[in-house]
């Protein structure tokens, strides 16, 4: 039968056969979850880590993309806490101004800016929503499998982040006039 | 962005305004880099090997091997693999062992017994059930392996069993394929061991039986049954029927009987082939 090493290696090998494939994607749902790349290299690692170690729980391989995404989010959440800090949203008014002494901000800063702005104006819940299911397309199903919740609820979830980025956009346009 | 569209038939289709305004939140660069996180995975600790995986390796399957064209072993010396068909050969059903249940007592009797006539019943062809009991991380648990029965029949059977015995009812189970990716391996060992032998399609049918018969026991298979067949462009397919050998590893025999591998589990054969793997460590 096979030893251990046997199946560490074949372990190890199936892993990242399945993780390369979306392994972009993840660090983007690490990154978006935390806000800051040092943290985002943190959860990523420890959630690689993690995932490993309870990859022979995985029964269903097809689920694979869902299944690391919820152990990045749970990792996430679970540093958040035993650092005692409460979760982001990002002060939007520490962002509103550029920093003093600053270069000059591309578009793409500026545009990162709005962006978070508005993000920030959501609910935890709805900002994962939302980025789950219009940035990385997971179906309603996969994105009630990653937080938790049920499809009903994502989808009220959903509307709801929709019509409040909606209506921040035409506030923003107001203020711009 | 519609905001007065249906909330219920919202979340349905995806608005690309919402994803292009989201993509400004991308990272620049990398963040951990794939080569970092593959040398994470490549230097993590080793696999736990679940207490019950050694029980759920033994079975009968069937293994195909072809071997490349012999022209292309002339020029390139290598042999080309196809791994076998990998179906299912049982299932693992994997559940908490109620509390004061042990081998032995009378309430593990009486499902045991139940058990085995319940799966008799069934005639599962080529059918095989184990009960064990073992512990991870010291939880005791219950694993029931059936070997020629698929997940569907599996879940029946212990559906049945669950409203028979309220006191496993009150636990979730798992489901675990049995026979799988393990075997990936192991051909693989058998056709490196063939294909580092030179001259191969020299070999008569006999001594290439031989061979094959060495390559596998050495992999850890018994009872090996072959059929060779080639084919006109020189293509050699070797089919085989073998039983895996029963190993576990790093324990001794006290601690197998703790977890309740003893003849009277497994049959007197069984019990005394593993009785001659733990002598040979």
């Amino acid at each position: 039968m096979a030893s251990q090493q046997e199946l560490t290696d074949d372990r190890n090998q199936r892993f990242l056969e399945l993780l390369e494939p979306i392994y972009k994607d993840c660090e983007r749902w690490a990154y978006s979850r935390t806000q800051n790349r040092s943290d985002a290299e943190d959860v990523l690692s420890q959630s690689i880590l993690t995932a490993l170690e309870s990859f022979h729980q995985l029964k269903n391989e097809a689920a694979f993309k869902t299944w690391i995404f919820r152990i990045i989010s749970n990792t996430h959440r679970l540093q958040i806490r035993q650092s005692k800090r409460s979760p982001d949203p990002v002060d939007p008014d520490i962002l509103a101004t550029a920093p003093s002494g600053a270069e000059e901000w591309t578009i793409q800063q500026e545009r990162s800016r709005v962006v978070r702005q508005v993000l920030s104006r959501l609910s935890e819940e709805q900002r994962n929503g939302l980025m789950l299911f219009e940035m990385f397309n997971f179906s309603i199903k996969e994105v009630a499998d990653i937080l938790g919740k049920k499809e009903g609820a994502v989808r009220v979830l959903l509307h709801r982040a929709r019509e409040r980025v909606a209506a921040m956009f035409d506030e923003l346009e107001q203020d711009l006039r | 962005m519609n905001k007065s569209a249906d909330w219920r038939k919202l979340g349905m289709e995806r608005d690309p305004k919402i994803a292009s305004m989201l993509s400004a939140l991308e990272p620049a660069g990398d963040v951990l880099g794939w080569d970092n996180a593959r040398r994470l995975v490549l230097s993590a600790p080793p696999a736990r090997v679940p207490w019950y995986s050694a029980f759920s390796y033994r079975s009968a399957r069937s293994l195909r091997l072809a071997v490349a064209p012999l022209l292309v072993l002339l020029m390139v010396g290598v042999l080309w693999m196809m791994p076998a068909q990998s179906e299912q050969v049982g299932t693992l059903v994997l559940t908490k062992l109620p509390s004061a249940w042990n081998y032995g007592s009378p309430e593990f009797t009486e499902i045991e017994t139940y058990a085995r006539n319940s799966f008799a019943q069934r005639e599962v062809p080529q059918g095989e059930l184990y009960i064990k009991i073992g512990t991870t991380s010291g939880r005791p648990q219950l694993a029931f392996v059936l070997l020629g029965a698929d997940e569907t029949l599996s879940r029946e059977y212990f559906a049945e069993l669950k409203q028979k015995f309220p006191a496993v009812a009150a636990f979730d189970e798992s489901y675990e394929s049995v026979g799988t990716r393990q075997y990936g391996n192991l051909l693989e060992q058998v056709a490196g061991t063939l294909a580092g032998r030179p001259g191969i399609h020299d070999l008569s049918d006999d001594q290439l039986r031989l061979l094959v018969l060495k390559s596998m026991s050495d992999a850890g298979f018994d009872d090996v049954n072959i059929k060779l067949t080639r084919g006109e462009d020189g293509t050699i397919v070797i089919e085989m029927d073998a039983v895996m050998r029963f190993a576990v590893p790093g324990h001794s025999q006290e601690e197998l009987e703790a977890a309740g591998l003893n003849e009277q589990l497994l049959g007197q054969d069984l019990y005394q082939e593993l009785l001659g793997q733990l002598d040979s460590q």
